[in-house]
């Protein structure tokens, strides 16, 4: 069919796959290891020993927090729940810092509970060890560190550059393509053509619509980093992108001042579920959870979906690793959509009069 | 009985959960002896007092659609409330001789029947009296309303909201309930062409609420779109046997909800009134701008069934 229509329109058509570019992750050099435990930094040390890195150890958030201020490590080891003079958490602090985006971070937990298996894909870590450390353990998670993201998920199908066309037909040629990302997650963030495609789409006329080319910025923006939390971001606005160009997100009159105040409640509620969990009130965890998955995907985000269906299943099996990944997730997640969403460009939406009848993203085609 | 409390007589029928929305007054006796007060226990508001003075009657009146009594609990001045009152009563008494039929002394009693009848009697009994009672709000019915009326039950705002809003932009409108028991009130109140209700709500549940809707009947035939977040198959099973119009699962999109309910508002010739969408193509026809319209028809018995 496609082969049909590129035949139609005159193009070449080219059944080979462009070369997919995979960044090769360089050699750690810096390693900074936050914890109180000095027989943590102690098997850490001795680990990298045997190898090349250079060890910096500190022993509170506190510090932590003055050194990184100066300082930009290769790959950090935290100890996260070591608190900060504020009360925070530095593993946190650390995940929400946007300049360390690139930068892996393990952390290092008591044996981990049995788990969600829904909240499994919202761990913001770039994996765990296990206390108390052993050397071996600290190096095997180096080793993985440096496999590349392609390497450990086999079978996965690259993109083929011809879905990365808008001209005929842009709806259905970038549902196509968002769609083939998502399917080769976490794959296909680090493909050429993925980056060259999003280029496109936040080019495509009509992408600023429902801010599709903003999504489609950002999204390009992780593309090629390889943390857990670049990919958990670049898979969350893949799947907004998506959204906005099958028209999930509803667009008919008062349901964008509806969606703002949706945005804005359950930020509220996040500040209310934080506090749960920090009292260990799983039944509140849990009722949030339930509403959240039978109201997100209604107004479109069925990422929040997802959440809350993790939230409800973590709470019952009390399991405060998940429920601590799925509440930072959620923050990431809700900030990003509100920068997709914010009042000001619907109001700019508005007043460009995009009516009440266009559902879908308002891609035109360029041919 | 003889003696009982009234809420333990309401107790042991175990109807107060069929009942639940319903403002039924079950009558007891004190057993003191120097009554100074008549206990009223309310199948949706838990035991009223209500003071033994002037003002009885009128406090029967306000509390109570509906009066069940049970002859040898009753004190006498409950006895007179009944007689004196509007509220539609139901008297229960030991033996069809002593009740005696319409000539008899209790013939101011709206209805009667002896002990020895089934639970499922009474509760029609109670359904009767209550649809006597309610008929001074016909006005608000199905028959008066310009446009459809859908009655949204789940106890999560940011959906109703959404949905509410949804269904406003299609010229249906709807009210809201976050409650079983909210829900049954307005179910009895408004009457709505179709109730959307939630199978998770605090207090009453939603298959608690279908069943008394069943069971009602004057209710019975009311379309019911059950929506859930539950995830058990079992679910589906028990609203299906609640014989509800359709299952949908959470989350719904707008309008994939809005699909199911034109489908229900418009299949639903069994009643007395049917609600059908007019197309783009003849809405011309039809006085104002508005791009959705609905307009109502009346169908004749022998006319339910059909096809629109």
């Amino acid at each position: 069919m496609i082969r049909q229509l590129v035949t139609t329109l005159g193009l070449r058509f080219s059944p080979a796959v462009a070369a997919e570019q995979v960044p090769e992750p360089a050699g750690f050099e810096s390693v900074f290891a936050i914890d109180e435990n000095p027989d943590s930094l102690g098997a850490i040390g001795r680990a990298l020993d045997q190898d090349t890195y250079q060890l910096q150890t500190v022993p509170s958030a506190e510090a932590a927090k003055r050194k990184l201020g100066s300082f930009r490590p290769d790959i950090i080891f935290v100890a996260p729940d070591l608190l900060a003079a504020d009360g925070t958490r530095i593993g946190r602090w650390l995940l929400a810092e946007e300049s360390l985006i690139r930068t892996p971070v393990i952390a290092l937990k008591p044996i981990r509970s049995s788990g969600a298996a829904e909240a499994d894909g919202y761990d913001p870590y770039d994996g765990s060890i296990a206390r108390p450390i052993e050397a071996e353990a600290v190096c095997e998670r180096l080793d993985a560190l440096r496999t590349p993201v392609q390497r450990k998920s086999a079978g996965k199908r690259p993109i083929d550059p011809l879905v990365a066309r808008f001209g005929f037909d842009p709806e259905h040629q970038a549902d196509l393509f968002l769609a083939a990302i998502e399917e080769g997650l976490p794959d296909s963030q680090y493909s050429g053509t993925v980056l060259s495609g999003l280029k496109q789409l936040a080019a495509a006329p009509g992408a600023e619509r429902m801010n599709l080319s903003g999504c489609a910025e950002f999204a390009e923006r992780f593309a090629m980093a390889a943390t857990a939390r670049a990919r958990l971001r670049f898979r969350s606005m893949i799947r907004i992108c998506r959204g906005i160009v099958n028209g999930d997100f509803p667009s008919e009159s008062g349901m964008a001042d509806l969606r703002t105040k949706y945005l804005a409640r359950r930020f509220a509620e996040l500040a209310t579920l934080e506090a749960a969990f920090e009292r260990g009130d799983y039944q509140a965890i849990g009722d949030t959870g339930h509403n959240l998955k039978g109201s997100g995907a209604a107004y479109g985000f069925a990422e929040l979906t997802d959440i809350g269906r993790g939230l409800e299943t973590a709470a019952k099996g009390c399991d405060a690793d998940a429920v601590d990944n799925l509440l930072y997730h959620a923050q990431v997640y809700l900030s990003m959509a509100q920068s997709v969403f914010a009042e000001d460009f619907l109001a700019a939406r508005a007043e460009a009069g995009v009516g009440s009848s266009e559902r879908r993203g308002g891609l035109k085609a360029t041919r | 009985m003889t003696g009982e409390p009234a809420g333990k007589f309401a107790r042991a029928i175990e109807i107060s959960t069929v009942l639940a929305g319903h403002r039924v007054g079950f009558c007891g006796y004190d057993e003191s002896g120097e009554a100074q007060e008549v206990k009223v226990t309310l199948s949706d508001a838990g035991m009223v007092v209500v003071p033994i003075d002037d003002r009885l009657i009128a406090h029967v009146e306000l509390v109570c659609d509906a009066v069940v009594i049970k002859l040898l609990n009753a004190s006498p001045e409950m006895l007179r409330a009944a007689v004196l009152s509007r509220v539609p009563t139901l008297v229960i008494g030991p033996s069809e001789p002593m009740l005696g039929g319409a000539s008899s002394a209790y013939s101011w009693a709206w209805d009667f029947m002896t002990d020895a009848r089934s639970k499922a009697e009474l509760l029609l009994r109670i359904f009767r009296l209550l649809q006597v009672a309610r008929g001074s709000h016909s006005a608000d019915g199905p028959s008066a309303r310009k446009e459809p009326l859908v009655l949204l039950a789940d106890d999560d705002p940011d959906l109703t909201i959404l949905v509410e809003a949804t269904l406003r932009n299609d010229g249906i409108a709807s009210r809201i309930a976050n409650n079983g028991l909210d829900t049954l009130r307005l179910v009895r109140e408004l009457l709505p062409d179709l109730v959307v209700l939630d199978v998770r709500m605090p207090g009453m549940d939603g298959f608690a609420v279908l069943r008394t809707i069943r069971i009602d009947p004057s209710l019975q035939t009311m379309p019911v779109i059950l929506l859930t977040g539950c995830d058990d198959p079992d679910d589906v099973a028990l609203g299906a046997k609640l014989k509800a119009s359709d299952y949908l699962r959470k989350p719904v999109s707008p309008g994939g909800l809005l699909v199911r309910v034109r489908r229900s508002l418009t299949a639903n010739a069994t009643r007395s009134t049917r609600w059908v969408r007019v197309s783009p193509g003849n809405q011309h026809a039809l006085a104002g701008g508005s791009q959705r319209r609905w307009i109502q028809e009346a169908v004749s018995p022998e006319m339910a069934g059909t096809t629109l």
